[in-house]
């Protein structure tokens, strides 16, 4: 069973993909931003894949993606990146993938499902 | 007495001496042995008076008794002077009765008197030019032929005098002549006023034995004249510049053209007292001046020279110093003209450096640290760029010299008080020049004391300001300082201020609409940042939704909905894409892509549509087909082409080929559907190359404009042929595509 974790400010988002994937049989862990998925993760949260929005209050997902590469026992988990933003500048460190959203929820389980086995093997 | 053989020997003794010394010598040594005289002696007659040149058997005390007598002396041999007679006296009881305090005078002593005098004038083309006078032992009769022969000596010597003197004169007359042809080449290798003047100056010097000389030309735009050089002068040291209206004998020599001569100092006290007491404040002892004019058009100048000696210049010396004069003058010309012209080139450099140094950036910033180095060191010590930006004036100093650079940089613009002095163009809109400012200037331009020890430290001491203008405003001032190098400034300096400042103004308008671009663009950018995030939210919180929904629900309207979820996402994805394409280039990001892979995800992603349409997709390509494109953008085009194609071919079959061609790939989509008027292509596709503008897509969708766009922006061409029944959109693109960068960066 696919443990992911989402951090997505928009709570109508996160419910949607929240139980998107729950149907898809993945267990799903989720916070509201930054800020907060930092604090689970580090409470010792690990999660197999990150979904993980850029725009949000607090902490937004740039910053996120600093203090995950920052920690050394973060920084190997996989992130999916989903954004409104049409186009995102290029991330430093790549990430395992970028979807736009609105979105076609087969191809955000695809992504995850391959982002989970390309850091397994 | 005299026999022929002593006038050989004189003669041939004569003939060999070369200077007045020698004649005198030879005279009166073979006069006083030949005739055993008590006594000879011969004088020269020189500027009212009797000069004893040399003598035979005088004691010393004679010697200084008769050393320099004047010619209204009352003695035989002044008379003899102005008569041009000579005389003979027996006896001397016939001299004492004659000249009787004379006599006094020259008795030596009791004993060894002597007792007949022979005065014998030396006379050259009826002019005495000197006296012989012999004393005899004894009391002689001088008969007639004693007399004679007496009177052909001294034809002899006066001949040989006059000999020795024109001799003299020839020879003076050609150092003069070869000193002139010197000085003429010193000067003709020489292009700088100040070397000039040290040259003319020690020349003349040299030549006419002066104590002092200076020359003083005026070399800036006052009313000055400026010393170029000087040498032994405290005056000169004290006195580097005059006024040209100053009542000294040099500056109206120098105003006039004509040379002046003052002999004595008391001709100098009696006519120009003011001087006479400047000199002697400095101590500098003068007995005779000789002033020359040594300027050219527009441009006075003097050399003057002082003699301490008490003898003033001689008369042929004067044509001398005119020729040195005039030498002078051509030469300080010369220089004057390779000065304009050194100068006139510089400016010009400076010109053309500032037009391309400030047209080769259009940052705001970096316009402003520019145009302050264009300036600095080569017009001003340190200067001011004043700018006005809203309410507030931005000021960018610079200084040759650091501490003064950490003085102007905790200085700020302030509003001068002061209405009648124009010290910043920002606060009068006008230019100024002030070509020397003094202590007393200095005192009144500072608004506080502090102010003033500022301006001290500052070491100012000439200043231009110059104002900006654009559009009719007044936008800015340039402030162009001199300080510690004590340089001046002169109207051509403002001038060529002015010409930096209509460049700078020029770059400071294409930097400010540069920088407003700049920022309207990043507001821009931010707001589709935004816009975009706040449209796609909902969108995909309502696209999960119906998805969810469609799950558990197998509903039509629900196919409906997510259709429309879909449109709507595509819509808001153009409408963000057209708002950056019409306010600038494409930004392309090529990476490695494989255009097949791209085009079965689209088709893919597009199987709804398709099942709607009931078409079918074929696509027609190489297993892979990787190049280098900007995978998004690519995605874009094949999405819009293939869409189009499903929406219009009413059911048909629609291709997808795609084909190598050399550098390009070629990609083709084609539909069997109802095809597109004749002249809606030519509207979209005719004549208009780039220019297209979407108004010209009515009917097409934002979708279209876009792709065609993107295509052209990749280096690529998009044409289409349409007949109802058949229609083909044929996209040629280079495999490689250049990274772009929006010109907003």
């Amino acid at each position: 069973m696919t443990h992911v974790l989402i951090i997505e400010d928009d709570p109508d988002v996160r419910e949607s993909v929240a139980e998107v994937l729950g149907e898809a049989g993945m267990a799903v862990d989720a916070a509201p931003n930054g800020r907060v998925g930092l604090d689970m993760l580090r409470a010792g949260l690990r999660p197999e894949v990150i979904v993980l929005d850029l725009m949000m209050p607090v902490m937004d997902g740039r910053e996120f993606r600093e203090h995950q590469l920052a920690d050394a026992k973060l920084k190997s988990i996989p992130v999916v990146v989903v954004t409104a933003d049409g186009r995102p500048p290029a991330f430093d460190v790549p990430v395992a993938a970028v979807i736009k959203k609105p979105f076609i929820v087969e191809r955000l389980i695809g992504a995850i499902e391959r982002a989970r086995q390309a850091s397994s093997e | 007495m005299i026999s022929t053989e002593l006038l050989i020997t004189l003669t041939n003794d004569l003939a060999k001496a070369m200077t007045l010394e020698e004649v005198a010598l030879v005279t009166v040594g073979a006069l006083g042995r030949a005739l055993d005289a008590r006594s000879v002696g011969l004088w020269q007659r020189r500027d009212e008076h009797a000069h004893l040149v040399e003598a035979y058997n005088y004691t010393p005390e004679l010697r200084q008794k008769l050393e320099r007598v004047p010619l209204d002396a009352e003695m035989p041999m002044t008379e003899m002077l102005r008569t041009g007679e000579a005389c003979f006296y027996d006896t001397r009881a016939e001299y004492a009765e004659r000249y009787p305090a004379s006599e006094r005078t020259t008795r030596v002593s009791a004993r060894s008197e002597a007792l007949a005098f022979a005065c014998l004038p030396l006379v050259v083309h009826d002019r005495t030019i000197g006296a012989l006078v012999v004393a005899f032992f004894e009391a002689a009769r001088f008969g007639n032929e004693e007399r004679g022969l007496l009177r052909i000596v001294a034809g002899h010597a006066a001949h040989a005098l006059e000999r020795v003197r024109l001799f003299a004169a020839e020879r003076r007359a050609r150092d003069h002549t070869t000193r002139l042809q010197q000085l003429s080449s010193a000067l003709a290798a020489m292009v700088s006023s100040t070397d000039v003047a040290r040259t003319v100056v020690e020349e003349a010097m040299t030549t006419l034995n002066a104590s002092v000389g200076a020359l003083y030309a005026q070399v800036s735009d006052e009313a000055m004249l400026d010393c170029l050089s000087a040498k032994d002068s405290p005056f000169a040291l004290r006195y580097p510049r005059l006024a040209l209206t100053e009542r000294f004998p040099a500056v109206e020599v120098a105003r006039t053209g004509v040379p002046r001569y003052i002999e004595s100092l008391e001709d100098l006290e009696r006519e120009y007292p003011e001087l006479a007491a400047g000199l002697r404040a400095v101590g500098e002892e003068t007995y005779s001046i000789a002033v020359v004019p040594v300027g050219f058009v527009g441009r006075p100048a003097f050399l003057a020279l002082s003699f301490r000696d008490g003898r003033p210049l001689a008369a042929d010396e004067r044509p001398l110093l005119e020729a040195i004069a005039r030498h002078a003058s051509m030469a300080l010309q010369r220089a004057s003209l390779f000065d304009n012209e050194a100068r006139s080139n510089e400016r010009n450099a400076l010109l053309a450096e500032a037009s391309a140094t400030l047209a080769s950036t259009l940052d705001y910033d970096t316009t402003l640290r520019n145009v302050v180095r264009l300036v600095v060191p080569r017009l001003a010590d340190f200067a001011f760029f004043d700018v006005r930006d809203g309410e507030a004036v931005v000021r960018t100093p610079l200084a040759r010299d650091p501490g003064k650079q950490v003085i102007l940089d905790a200085s700020r613009w302030v509003r001068s008080a002061r209405e009648d002095v124009n010290l910043c163009a920002l606060s009068s809109g006008a230019p100024a020049l002030h070509p020397r400012i003094d202590e007393a200037f200095l005192a009144d331009m500072a608004s506080s004391p502090e102010h003033l020890a500022v301006l001290r430290r500052l070491e100012l001491c000439a200043m231009i300001t110059v104002p900006l203008h654009s559009r009719g405003q007044l936008i800015a001032a340039l402030t162009l300082c001199m300080g510690e190098s004590g340089r001046g400034y002169s109207r051509v300096d403002l001038e060529t201020a002015q010409d930096v400042a209509t460049r700078a103004a020029m770059a400071l308008e294409n930097a400010t609409l540069f920088r407003e671009l700049q920022r309207a663009v990043r507001v821009r950018d931010e707001f589709l940042s935004v816009a975009s995030h706040e449209l796609n939210t909902p969108l995909a919180a309502l696209s999960l939704s119906v998805q969810r929904a469609k799950r558990e629900l197998a509903s039509p309207a629900l196919d409906r909905a997510m259709r429309q979820v879909g449109r709507l996402a595509r819509l808001v994805e153009q409408l963000l894409d057209v708002s950056r394409l019409q306010s600038g280039r494409l930004v392309l990001e090529p990476v490695e892509t494989d255009l097949i892979e791209i085009v079965r995800e689209c088709v893919a992603r597009l199987e709804e549509q398709r099942a709607e349409t009931g078409s079918t997709i074929v696509v027609e390509a190489p297993e892979s087909l990787v190049g280098s494109w900007d995978p998004l953008r690519l995605e874009q085009v094949v999405t819009n082409l293939v869409s189009n194609a499903l929406k219009y071919g009413a059911g048909s079959a629609v291709t997808v080929a795609v084909t190598e061609d050399g550098e390009r790939v070629v990609l083709v989509v084609r539909d069997r559907g109802i095809g597109i008027a004749p002249l809606d292509i030519e509207r979209i596709f005719g004549r208009f190359e780039r220019a297209v503008s979407i108004k010209q897509y009515g009917g097409f969708g934002l979708g279209l404009w876009i792709t065609r766009e993107i295509v052209e922006a990749s280096g690529g061409r998009i044409s289409v042929e349409s007949a109802p029944g058949d229609t083909r959109f044929t996209v040629s693109i280079p495999r490689r595509t250049e990274a772009s960068r929006s010109d907003n960066r």
